[in-house]
C-alpha cells in the first residue's frame, strides 16, 4: 500500500513538473511583439465575447456579430491578414490572453487596476451604465438593495462581484458560471437582483421576448467602462491597437459601428483627455501596418 | 515563471471552506451512491423479471444522461435549493455505475456457490446476504474505487448552481490575483489527495475482506 502511494504521489510530481516546464515554454514564446507574430501567422486572433449583445454574440444565423467582432474584422483588414474569432467568457479572456490562445480581448473587459497588473489595456473603447435587473414588482432603486439581505447574483470572474462589495461590503452574492442560469436564477427567484451593463440588460430582455414578463431593468448606479485586454509590455502592438482605433474614429467608422450596435453615439471622446494623437494619420516606417 | 504560494496562504480560508464543501458533498454522495446503488444492482442481478426490466432502465436512463442535465434538471426544473440538488445529481448519476458495477459483481460468482448456500439449509435471502455478497464485495472493490474516486471529481459540478466548492474557490484566486497556475496546483493536490484517502481506505476494506476469508 505504502509503494502504492509513493507511486501515485511520484506521478503527481511528475504531472506537475510537466505542466510547470509547458507554461515555461508558453511564456517564453511571448518575448516578441504580439503584431510580428500576427504578420507571420498570417491571422489575427481576436477574443470576442460570444454571448453579450451588443458587444458580442451569435445572430440567429450563427454568424459572430456586435460591436467586437466588427472592430476586429476592421483590425484584420489593416492588418490585410485573416480573422480568427474565438469565444471569451469572463472566466477565460485573461488566461487565453496569457497563454498566447488570443491577440486580443475585444469584449467587455473593464480595466481594473488588478487586471491591469498582468495585462495592458487599450484606450477606453466602450463606456457602458451598469443598472441593475430585478423581477416586476421589486424596487428599481439600487439602493434598496445594497443595505438589505436581498441575494445579490452575478457571474463569477465579473467585475460586477467587486463593484456591489464596494456598495455593499456584507451582501450575500450567488456566482454563476453563465449567464443564461443567471437569467434564470433570477427569474424563479433565486437571486433578488443582477447587476449589469445597460446594454446587456436590454440584450437579455429582448432576447427573452415574452418571457421578459417577469423582468425589469432597474436604475444606473455605476457608468462602466471597457478597453481592450492586450499581453502584458508589449508596447508595439498596444501603439498599434491604438493608432487603429483613433484612425477608426477620425474617419468616422468606429461612431458608425458603435451607433449600429449601440444604438447611440459614443457617450465619450476616445484617446488620452478625450483627444486624439496629433499626427495620427501619419503611417510609419516600421510596425505600422495600415 | 514567477510563481507566487503567498498567494494560496492568502486564500487559506476559502480552499478551507471550498475544500470542505466538497469533502462533504463527495462522503455523502458516495454513501447514497452506494445504498442506492447496490440496491438497484442487487436486484439487477438478482430480482424477477419486472425488477431486471426496471433496474436495467434506471441504469441506462441515468448513465447515459449527463450529470449537468441532471443538476439542472433539479435545481431549475423541479426547484430544488443547490445543495439537496447538487446531492441528488450525483447519487442518482453515480448510483447507475454503482448498479453495473455490483450487478457484475455477483454475476461473477459461480452458480454453484448459490447452490451449495441453499443445500445447507440456508434461505435465499441469508444465502444472498451471508455467501454472496461478501464474495461479489471482494471483486467490486477496484471498480468501486474508481466510482467513488469519480464522484470525488464530479462534485465539482455543483459550482454551475452557485455552489462554493473546491473549484470554484481556485477559480476566485485566478480571478481575483490572475495566478490559475498556482490555484489549479493547489486544487490538483487537494482532489488527489482525497483520491488518494479513497484508494487507501478501499485498500484496507478489500483486505479485511480477505482476512475474513470472503
Amino acid at each position: 500500500m505504502t509503494s502504492l502511494i509513493c507511486r501515485r504521489v511520484l506521478y503527481l510530481v511528475i504531472a506537475l513538473g510537466v505542466g510547470t516546464v509547458t507554461c515555461l515554454a508558453a511564456t517564453q514564446s511571448h518575448a516578441r511583439s504580439t503584431l510580428d507574430v500576427i504578420r507571420e501567422r498570417g491571422k489575427l486572433l481576436a477574443g470576442v465575447r460570444f454571448d453579450a449583445p451588443p458587444n458580442g454574440y451569435v445572430s440567429p444565423q450563427g454568424e459572430n456579430v456586435g460591436f467586437g467582432p466588427d472592430l476586429a474584422r476592421e483590425f484584420a483588414r489593416h492588418l490585410g491578414v485573416e480573422l480568427e474569432l474565438v469565444q471569451v467568457t469572463s472566466k477565460n479572456r485573461i488566461p487565453l490572453l496569457q497563454s498566447g490562445q488570443i491577440d486580443a480581448d475585444i469584449g467587455t473587459t473593464t480595466p481594473t487596476k488588478t487586471r491591469d497588473e498582468v495585462i495592458d489595456f487599450s484606450y477606453v473603447y466602450v463606456v457602458d451604465p451598469t443598472l441593475i435587473l430585478v423581477r416586476k414588482g421589486d424596487s428599481t432603486d439600487p439602493a434598496d438593495y445594497f443595505d438589505s439581505d436581498r441575494v445579490v447574483g452575478a457571474l463569477q470572474g465579473s467585475f460586477y462581484v467587486a463593484l456591489w462589495k464596494q456598495h455593499a461590503p456584507s451582501a450575500r452574492i450567488l456566482e454563476y458560471q453563465e449567464l443564461p442560469e443567471l437569467v434564470v436564477a433570477l427569474a424563479q427567484g433565486k437571486v433578488d437582483v443582477v447587476p449589469t451593463m445597460r446594454s446587456q440588460a436590454f440584450g437579455i430582455m429582448e432576447a427573452l421576448g415574452e418571457r421578459a414578463e417577469g423582468l425589469a431593468v432597474g436604475e444606473t448606479f455605476f457608468e462602466d467602462v471597457m478597453a481592450i485586454g492586450l499581453r502584458e509590455n508589449d508596447s508595439d502592438w498596444r501603439d498599434w491597437v491604438n493608432w487603429a482605433l483613433q484612425r477608426l474614429w477620425a474617419d468616422g467608422t468606429y461612431q458608425a459601428l458603435y451607433k449600429k450596435h449601440y444604438r447611440m453615439d459614443p457617450p465619450f471622446a476616445l484617446g488620452d483627455a478625450g483627444r486624439l494623437q496629433p499626427g495620427v494619420d501619419t503611417v510609419a516606417q516600421e510596425d505600422d501596418p495600415w | 515563471m514567477n510563481l507566487d504560494w503567498h498567494i494560496i496562504w492568502e486564500y487559506r480560508s476559502d480552499l478551507l471552506q471550498g475544500f470542505v464543501l466538497t469533502l462533504q458533498l463527495s462522503l455523502v454522495a458516495i454513501a447514497g451512491a452506494s445504498l442506492l446503488g447496490t440496491l438497484v444492482g442487487c436486484l439487477r442481478a438478482s430480482g424477477g423479471f419486472l425488477a431486471r426490466r426496471l433496474t436495467a432502465l434506471y441504469v441506462e436512463l441515468l448513465r447515459n444522461i449527463p450529470i449537468v442535465v441532471k443538476l439542472f434538471l433539479a435545481h431549475f426544473i423541479l426547484g430544488i435549493d443547490a445543495l439537496p440538488a447538487g446531492i441528488a445529481a450525483l447519487i442518482l448519476h453515480q448510483s447507475a455505475y454503482v448498479a453495473d458495477v455490483t450487478a457484475a459483481g455477483l454475476r461473477s460468482i459461480p452458480s454453484g456457490q448459490s447452490d451449495a448456500a441453499l443445500a445447507l439449509g440456508l434461505s435465499r435471502w441469508r444465502s444472498f446476504c451471508l455467501v454472496l455478497l461478501p464474495q461479489a464485495a471482494r471483486a467490486m472493490m477496484p471498480p468501486m474505487t474508481t466510482q467513488y474516486t469519480q464522484i470525488v471529481k464530479n462534485s465539482s459540478v455543483v459550482m454551475l448552481v452557485a455552489l462554493q466548492e473546491l473549484t470554484f474557490m481556485t477559480q476566485r484566486i485566478e480571478h481575483e490575483t490572475f495566478r490559475g497556475l498556482e490555484a489549479a496546483t493547489t486544487a490538483t493536490v487537494l482532489y488527489a489527495a482525497m483520491a488518494l484517502a479513497i484508494a487507501a481506505a478501499m485498500s484496507g476494506v478489500e483486505r479485511a475482506l480477505e482476512r475474513r476469508g470472503a
